[in-house]
This record gives structure tokens, sequence and C-alpha cells, in this order.
């Protein structure tokens, strides 16, 4: 039970950094990325790549979500300036080409090609030793100190709107649950529980720094942008300028996503970084609501939870071969969509009112 | 008086149509001008190419004794000069408030990196208290905390005007600020735009009201098919019979 809390635990906070770089690009500046695996795809392979070098991963990571902000500022200046769609389309084709890129024959010496590469340094993994009591006691304090604050955070924001104290009590409930069996599983210490407490605490930093850029001027005016980008530019802000920030901002979160992607999956090939990986974020960005960062979050959870149950065993007992199954579960997710935008357009978390005003 | 504004022999053809077609303006420093003209005259045009938002095909344009044309549209309006829009633009899903504060120049943590600072807040707040006192000088003050997507079109034309002010401009452009607002509001908003020429800003104006154009400007250039036909007071030009005929048989 603990270990299956720690996977989903695991698998959302990575998907919901990945969802929180869209959102910026998408949510809140109106910038349609149909390639936001490319960013990732830089990112882990970044990372791992100079780690096989033997740079501290502490240091690859960053410099990984560095190369993926770089590959938002070449996209951007080639392709901001024309109508918007023009994004779009190049975005499709640039994370194309970045995976074919690295599974040709060509770069197959540095990257493996499409043999991949399977032994690569993984954070806060100490095997075959064991982690001392008091480092334990240490991870188990930041996790709390971690998801505490993230009850705390629901808690006030539960209180400010009375209605919805009921979701954040769920929440709150929630998130002690992921505690005891993220805790259990940090005494029990292995490297997957270290990579959890590690991706939550990333994803917590990531989301309070986004906020409060969200919520300043600075933010305004990327909000400006998506309502109507000339009003901003009638006012002496430099639209072209911001969208290249909140492409390679958002692109960058993307590449840090991508170093903790590749950590969990323990090996890299190319064809983990297939374009359904950007449908799943635009999936995880509907589901929660474009523009609303919590709403990421529990899209990545709600994704991740649908994801894992449908994978379960009770799925095998049902009289469909394996492929139907995958079939229909990727058909379920297509279908969930259409009820959500037809039922809740502004996602879970969204705020219908913003739906009914007119342009 | 000295030039704020003057801009010579701009033209602008959209395929076959010339919209704009060897016009000039001048807007002395301090003055409430006006420009008007028949529909399809080419007026909106004519803002668009002063501001750059529409390149002009040929054409000067000096803002303050500095050559402006070549710059981006932003460049025009931080060193002054702002716009607003025939049909108005509201953020919908930007509550009014935020609408007019997104005007402010120069705001503390509108660069990524300040968005950390501490003096964001206390900046945030000067700003509020401004854009609340402009908001009431417009009948606006009770929308604050509204999204301005349900505004009225009237109420966007005001929101459109408060947010150019927002900006401490030297000169804003009002692309027909009287159109679908109500009688009693367009004499209130013609004695705000006096007292804030008072103050030393300047006004660039199409209107088709002429009352309005009778009551504030000084000067005023009227525009048909693109090309200047006559400018002077006001007084003179409603009784000119060449802008007469322009009227009459457009
Ligand atoms: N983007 C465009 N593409 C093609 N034609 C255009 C464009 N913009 C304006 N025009 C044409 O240029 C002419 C001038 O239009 P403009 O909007 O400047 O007139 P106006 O004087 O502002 O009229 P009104 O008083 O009705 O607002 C019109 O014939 C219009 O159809
Ligand atoms: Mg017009």
């Amino acid at each position: 039970m603990s270990n299956y809390i720690v996977f989903l635990t695991l698998s959302a906070a990575t998907y919901a950094i990945f969802g929180l770089g869209l959102n910026l690009q998408w949510g809140y500046t109106g910038l349609v990325n149909f390639g936001h695996v490319a960013f990732m795809t830089v990112g882990a392979y970044t990372t791992v790549l100079l780690s096989l070098q033997g740079v501290p991963l502490w240091i690859a990571a960053p410099i990984g979500g560095t190369l993926a902000a770089f590959l938002g500022l070449l996209i951007g200046l080639t392709t901001l300036r024309l109508r918007e769609d023009y994004l779009g389309i190049v975005t499709i084709g640039v994370s194309e080409l970045v995976r074919i890129t690295i599974q040709s024959d060509k770069f197959t010496p540095i990257t493996g090609g499409v043999g991949g590469i399977q032994r690569y340094e993984l954070p806060l993994n100490f095997a075959p030793a064991v982690p001392s009591y008091l480092t334990k006691l240490g991870f188990i304090g930041l996790f709390a100190a971690v998801m505490g604050l993230a009850s705390w955070r629901l808690w006030v924001w539960g209180r400010k709107n009375m209605n919805k104290m009921w979701q954040a009590a769920l929440g709150i409930v929630s998130f002690f649950i992921i505690y005891i069996c993220g805790a259990i599983s940090l005494y029990n210490y292995d490297d997957r529980a270290g990579l959890m407490l590690l991706t939550v605490t990333t994803l917590a930093i990531i989301y309070v720094g986004l906020e409060r850029l969200i919520n300043s001027p600075w933010g305004r005016v990327l909000k400006a942008i998506r309502e109507d980008e000339e009003v901003p530019k009638a006012l002496g802000k430099n639209v072209f300028w911001y969208k290249l920030q909140a492409l390679m901002l958002g692109g960058g979160i993307a590449g840090i996503a991508g170093a903790f992607y590749a950590w969990q999956i323990t090996s890299l090939y190319p064809s983990n970084f297939e374009p359904l990986l950007t449908f799943n974020a635009w999936t995880i960005v509907s589901l929660g609501g474009a523009g609303n960062n919590v709403g990421v979050i529990l899209g990545a959870v709600v994704f991740w939870a649908y994801d894992t149950v449908t994978r379960l065993d009770w799925i095998k007992s049902l009289p469909f071969s394996s492929d139907q199954v995958g079939a229909f579960r990727i058909m379920i997710i297509g279908l969930i969509l259409m009820v959500i935008m037809l039922w809740r357009p502004q996602g879970l978390l969204g705020n219908k009112d913003e739906l009914t005003l007119g342009k | 008086m000295t030039d704020l504004l003057r801009a010579e022999n701009l033209c602008k053809s959209f395929g076959s149509i010339k919209a704009v077609n060897q016009a000039s303006i001048t807007v002395p420093a301090g003055s409430i001008t006006g420009l008007i003209g028949p529909n399809g005259a080419g007026k909106t045009t004519f803002f668009n190419l002063l501001s750059n938002f529409i390149v002009p095909d040929q054409g000067q344009v000096m803002f303050n004794g500095q050559p402006i044309q070549q710059l981006p549209p932003h460049r025009i309006a931080r060193l002054g000069m702002v716009r607003t829009f025939q049909v108005a633009k509201a953020l919908s899903r930007l509550s009014v408030l935020e609408n007019m504060l997104l005007g402010a120049q120069d705001q503390i943590g509108e660069k990524m990196w300040q968005a950390w600072m501490p003096q964001v807040a206390k900046d945030q707040k000067q700003l509020k208290e401004k854009a609340m006192t402009i908001l009431t000088d417009i009948g606006m003050d009770h929308k604050a905390a509204d999204f301005a997507g349900g505004l009225s079109g009237g109420q966007r034309k005001l929101l459109e005007m408060g947010r150019a002010l927002m900006s401490d401009p030297k000169l804003i452009l009002l692309d027909e600020p009287a159109a679908g607002v109500n009688p009693r509001l367009i004499d209130d908003i013609c004695g705000h735009i006096q007292r804030w020429r008072k103050d030393g800003m300047s006004f660039l104006v199409i209107e088709h009201n002429m009352d309005v154009i009778m009551s504030l400007c000084d000067r005023v250039w009227v525009l048909a098919e693109g090309s200047n036909l006559v400018d002077g007071p006001p007084a003179k030009v409603q009784n000119d019979p060449q802008v007469l005929e322009a009227y009459l048989g457009s």
C-alpha cells in the first residue's frame, strides 16, 4: 500500500511540475505549446549525460533546466513574432525533431540512440549502504514540513472560502495519508522514497515561486497578453519579451521535470518521450483548469490515480486483450476530457464566472 | 506653443484602398486637438500609423521632438503617447482594478527578478490608491473588484481611458471616447478631460459627436478619404462648406 502511494505521489509530482510549466505558457500567457515534451527531453538527457561525466546531480539538473529554457529561447526568437498558431506548429515539429535527433545513428555514441541509457546515477541513492537514523529522521522531518505547509495553505484557503471547506478538508486528509505512507517508506529507506521526497519538495518550491510571480506585476502582464496582447502593447509593455520569458521559464520548469522523470524511470529511451507526454500535460492542465496552479497539481493527481487504478490486476479479469485495454484507457481519458469540457469547461478548480465573460 | 506631436504625409494602403493618403497633423503641447471625418475616412487607421500599430508606407512622425516612426509601439507608449481603441478592449478575466494597474509605467515587480522584492507591495498599494482615484473620477469605483469582461460597452470605453491615464502620459489618443456613453456621463468626461489638460496632459480626440468636439477642442482637423480636408478652430470648421459636403456626400 505505502509503495503504491509513494509511486503515485512520485509520478503525480513529476507530472505536476511538467504541467506547471505548460500552465505558465498556456494557462497564464496564452502561448500554444504543442511540443512540451521537447523541453522535458532536453532536461532529461542533459541531466543524465552530464551525470555520466561525473557532474554532480544537483548541478546537472539545473543545467538541464537551463538548456531546456534555451530551447524555449530558440523557438521563441524564431516564431513569437509570427502569428500565434505558428508557435503551435513549430513546437510540434521541434519535439519530434529533438526525439529523432537523439535516436539517430549519428548521435548514438553520445545518447545511446534507440538502445537508450540504462545505468546512471540516481539522487539520494545510498545503496548498498543505508542512511543513518539521523538522516532518515531529517528526511521524514522535511517531508512533514512540506506536507504540513501544504495542508496549512489549504486550511487558510478553506477558511477564506467557507463553501470550499470540505474540499480543503479532503485535501488535508489526503496529504496526511500521503505523509504517513511516505514516512513509512522513508523509514524503510529505498531510493524511491528519497526521490519522492526530493520531487515533492521541488514541486513545492516551484509552486510557491510561480504563485509569487503570477501575482506580481510581471504576472499581470502575462495575463493581459493572454486576454488581448494589443492592450499591454499600447500601455508600454514589451509583449514579445514577456512571451519569450514565459516560454523560457515554462520550458525550464519542464526541463527540471525531465530530470525527475529520468530518475524515476531509471533507464532512458527516446521512446519515453513520445508526443503522448505532451498530450498528457494538456490533459492535466485542462483537467485542473488552465490558469490555476493548484488545479494543475490536482489534475496530475487525478490523472495518475486514474492511470494506476486502470493498470491494477482487476483489469486482467475483464474479457479484453491487453491491447484493447490499452486503447480503452486512452479512449476513456478522451471521454473524461469531453465530459469536463461540457460540464466544467473551466476545469475542476477553475472559476466558472470567468467563462461567461465576453471578450 | 511647441508641437508635441507632428505627423507629416503619412500614407497607408490596404491593397488598392488608400486608407490614409498623405495625411498630416500637429498637436500642440497642452492642447485638445480634434480629428473628425466621415465613416471610413481613415481616422482609426491614422491612429494606428501614429502609434505604429500599423507601419506606415511612408511619412514621418515626430513626438516630443524625436522621430518615432521607427520605434515599436510599446516604446512609443513609454515615451508618453498612449492610444486607446475604437472598439474598447477590456481584459475580460482581470478585474477592473487589475486592468487599471496594468497601465502604470515602471512598476517595481514588472521585471521577473523583482517579483520577490519587498517594495513591490508598497508600490502596488500606492498605485491602487491612484487607480481608485481615477476610477472615482470616471464613476467606476463601485466596479473595481468585478471582472472587466462583465462591463457594458460604455463602461469599457471609460475603463480604457482610465487605464491610459494610469500611465501618466503626455498625450492620449482617444478613438471616439463618447461613443456609447450616456449623455450625462459624456458631460462629466468632457469636464475631466479639461481638468486633465490643465494638469498638463494633451489629447488627440476622434469623435463623431460634434457637441463634444465643439466644447473640447482648440483645433480640429478634418480627414476625408484618407487626406486632410481642412483644419482650424471648431466653429470655423463646423460651417466650412467643404466639410459639410464631405459629410453629406458620403
Ligand atoms: N486592416 C484593414 N484591411 C483592409 N482595409 C482596411 C483595414 N483597416 C481599415 N481599412 C479600410 O480603410 C478605410 C479607413 O478605415 P478607418 O477604420 O480608418 O476609418 P474611420 O475613419 O476610423 O471610420 P469610422 O469613423 O467609421 O471609425 C476603410 O475603407 C476601411 O475599410
Ligand atoms: Mg474609426
